[in-house]
Parts: structure tokens; sequence; C-alpha cells
């Protein structure tokens, strides 16, 4: 155990319902590092998110506002966020938010507040609109895949086919089988992520997903894959394994050079049954909301993160304990009536008081 | 059609006239012909884990598949682990399970193809 002088860490993406953000496995993880002088900041953006009630990890929660109202606001929150509770790191952890924060990276750093996350462009060529184009200029396989703003898109192609899987522009997935199927799926995406969808070759096959840091300068600091064993009804792993395929591994690190990434990563493949060829088929611009497995195998990835970020050494992992299982639990918290009252009409939650001197 | 007749040359001696074991084409007292024939190894990604009830598992670590072993399954790919030749382990549990070498060696032959068709085992490459 050692002590790191005073150092209040924003975590965001606490939703925990049964497709749960990353924000409070992340914050799970450096909590349990047992540092003394750490508190966890939740920022949240509805005051419903499960996770902002869990007294036992978070510190303090703050309401910050939806990435959909843009930087000025976000900005303008943050900043009051900050005479609060003296940010010194965020952990942006939702899809939607990354490119905020990395327009917002210089800002935040004249405000003492240190982000471990790429430029913008390096974040627009992870997006799933840019998955096809990334993976044609470095040559690794995805499959094929088309923007969608309209459904006559879907209507008239010939490209795609069915079985096919429609995806709403930052999170959501589903398998379409038919066209009529696409027709409602293509409505129902469209309401809650709104437009383009993308759509995708289905390739039948096993799901791998890969848990990524890298440094400043690209460097993988650690990376833990995983087998999903179980899935939810919209195909979200509940429970996984941690495996040491080595194509894996040796993929996550040229993908990884290539998009010249810094900070947290997630990575989804899928093997096809018929030919073993591993396919990419989603960047995740942010740790993943199991990435307490990664944990539990040995690489604490969001305090290694953590650590580069308060300027310490970190030594790369270059293992992992294989056969580690997560699976994931849901279950009823108790929080008071004070606590959602505080959240809904001052935007805001103190858990623990800050100790004497922690500014 | 009369069963066939072990196929074993006895040193400047005509064919043992012993009747085969089914799928091979040697008897039981020649069982150990049967080494040659089925060499294997268990690649480093398989890992067996035996549990506390004689059961077990072996999980394959490059593809995360778990396979669950019942008592007799672990007992035999526990040997594979060590590398034994299939002829001990057919006598170890023709002796285990009282059953005779012939049945015993039948019987492995289909848990053995059914381990090399999901991986768990590999033919074995002389270096």
């Amino acid at each position: 155990m050692y002590h790191m002088k005073k150092l209040n860490i924003a975590v965001t993406a606490l939703n925990a319902n049964n497709n749960p953000g990353p924000g409070l496995s992340i914050s799970r993880a450096i909590k349990e590092s047992h540092i003394t002088g750490i508190r966890i900041i939740g920022l949240t953006y509805d005051i419903l998110s499960a996770g902002a009630y869990d007294d036992s990890i978070l510190d303090e929660v703050y309401i910050v506002p939806y990435p959909s109202e843009g930087e000025a606001p976000l900005l303008s929150r943050l900043i009051e966020i900050n005479k609060l509770a003296k940010l010194h790191i965020i952990i942006p952890s939702l899809d939607a938010e990354v490119m905020l924060y990395s327009s917002l990276k210089s800002s935040l750093e004249k405000m003492g507040i240190k982000m471990l996350i790429p430029d913008r462009m390096k974040v627009k060529n992870s997006s799933k609109q840019m998955l096809m184009n990334f993976c044609k200029e470095h040559n690794f396989n995805t499959p094929q895949t088309k923007i969608i703003y309209e459904f006559n898109d879907i209507q008239h192609d010939k490209t795609i086919g069915y079985p096919s899987v429609l995806k709403g522009s930052f999170a959501d997935a589903r398998k379409v089988n038919s066209v009529e199927e696409a027709r409602v799926f293509f409505g129902r995406l469209a309401k809650e992520w709104g437009l383009p969808l993308v759509w995708q070759q289905f390739i039948p096959g096993e799901e791998y997903d890969v848990a990524v840091l890298a440094d400043e300068k690209s460097n993988v600091v650690g990376k833990v894959p995983m087998k999903k064993i179980a899935l939810t009804e919209k195909g979200k792993g509940c429970a996984g394994i941690t495996i040491g395929d080595k194509s894996i591994l040796s993929l996550t690190d040229k993908i990884i050079k290539a998009l010249e990434w810094v900070g947290p990563l997630e990575l989804e493949f899928i093997k096809e049954l018929s030919s073993g060829k591993m396919y990419l088929l989603e960047i995740n611009s942010r740790f993943p909301a199991w990435v307490y497995l990664a944990v539990a195998a040995g690489q604490n990835l969001p305090l290694a993160a953590v650590k580069l970020l308060s300027g310490k050494k970190v030594t790369p992992f270059h293992s992992y304990k294989l056969g580690t299982i997560f699976v994931r639990t849901i279950e009823e918290h108790i929080c008071s009536f004070e606590a959602l009252g505080n959240l809904t009409t001052r935007g805001s939650l103190i858990y623990h008081n800050k100790k004497k001197g922690n500014s | 059609m009369g069963k066939r007749r072990c196929s074993v040359v006895k040193k400047g001696k005509q064919h043992c006239r012993n009747s085969v074991i089914e799928g091979f084409t040697f008897c039981e007292s020649h069982i150990s012909k049967a080494d040659s024939l089925i060499k294997y190894r268990v690649p480093d990604h398989i890992v067996l884990e035996p549990s506390d009830n004689g059961q077990g598992f072996i999980f394959d670590s490059n593809l995360g598949h778990i396979y669950f072993l019942n008592s007799t399954g672990l007992y035999i790919y526990s040997m594979m682990k060590e590398n034994k030749l299939i002829s001990v382990i057919t006598k170890s549990v023709s002796r285990r399970y009282g059953t005779g070498p012939a049945k015993s060696l039948s019987d492995l032959r289909k848990f053995y193809e059914n381990l090399m068709d999901m991986g768990l085992i590999v033919p074995y490459e002389e270096t």
C-alpha cells in the first residue's frame, strides 16, 4: 500500500442496470487498491443512475449535462464542480462523451485536470462509422459495414444481406433476419440513439473482447482478453472468462499502434466459425464495463491509468491469470430519500466528507 | 464373417492367431502396438482442473471453452496430461473398472477421437 497525495478522481458512466456503464467497475478498481488520499467523484447525467447511490465506492456525486448538450454546458458545469471538489483527474467512460472530453482536454488541463485520452481525430477514427475505413487502410478484417441515414438505404442495399446487425451510433445492436425486422429495429434504434445507424454483415462465430490501456506514446501498458460465456438478450456479456489466445493479443498490439491510441480502450472481435478468421467488430474508446475482470486477473488497468496521469512510473503488465471468471449480478441497493433529494435539487451528493487539508 | 486375426507376426514365425480388438489390427496380447498408432500430446494452453467431488473440467485457454469431465474422463485425461502411453492408460482403466483391455481400448478410442476433434489433444509430432 502506498499513499498518493490528495487525488480527486472523477469517473463517469455510473449507470448500473442490466447493461451497465464501466464507471462503478473503474471506481471499484481504484478504490480497492487501498491507496490512501484518493477520493472518487461520480459524474452522472441522470438522477436515477443506480451507481450514483453506491456510497461504498463513491465519495461524492455530481450531475453533469447530457453529452448531446455539447461542450460549453459541460465545461461550465465542470468549472462549478471543480470549485467544490477540486478535480485532479477525469476518466470519461461513455462512448458518447469521449469526443467531448477530448475537445475540452486543453481547457481542463489549464484547470489542473488531467485525462488519458487521445485527440479528436483519433477518437473519430475509432468510431463505428469509421471502422470500415480504418480496417481497410490497415489491413484488418472487419465485417462489411454500411452507414445508414434512412431506411431506404437498407431497403435498396444488395451488399450486406441477412442475417445482419443493426447498431446505434454509440451503443446497442440488434440482429435482424429480414427487411421487415430491419424496419422495426431501424425505428427503435434511430429513436433512441439518433441517426446515422451502422449496418453490419453478421459473422457467425464466437465473440472475444479485450480491455486495453495505452500510455501517451501509444505503448500498451496492459491488455486482458476475455470470452463472453453468457449474454443478455441484447447480446451484452454478463459472464466471461479470461483467455490467452496469442493471435488476439498480437492483433490488439497492431490495432493500438495503427490507431496511435492513448488511454483506455475496448476491442471487440469475432472469430468466424467456418474459417477461424478474426474480425474486428467494434472499437470502444473507454474501459469496458467488465474491466474489473482484468483487475481480478492481475492487471489493474484503471489504477495504472491513474498512476500514469499522476506522473508515476508504470511498468507494463506482461501476464494475467487465465481462466478468471466474472458473473454479473444485479442487487437492490437501499438508499435514503435524502440522497435522492439532494441529487435532484442540489445536483450533488457528498457521502464522505473531505478530511481536513484535502483540497 | 469370422473375426479377423491379429496381424502381429511373432519373431520368425507365423501370425498371432488371436482375434483382433474391434477397430484395431492387433489382439489383447499385443495391446502395446496401440502406442505406435495412437500418439498424442496435450497442448500447453489446455488446463485440467480437478474438483473436490472426483469430477473436473478442462479449460481451453485460447478459445475460452470449458468442458466438464466425469470421474472416468478425469481419470483418463489426467494420465494423458502426464503423457502416459495408450497401452498404460488402457491397462489402468481395465484394472480400475474391471473391464477387459479390449473393451477399455475401444472405449478409450472413442474418447480419444472426441478429444482430438475438440483440439484438447493434438497429434504428437516428433521433433
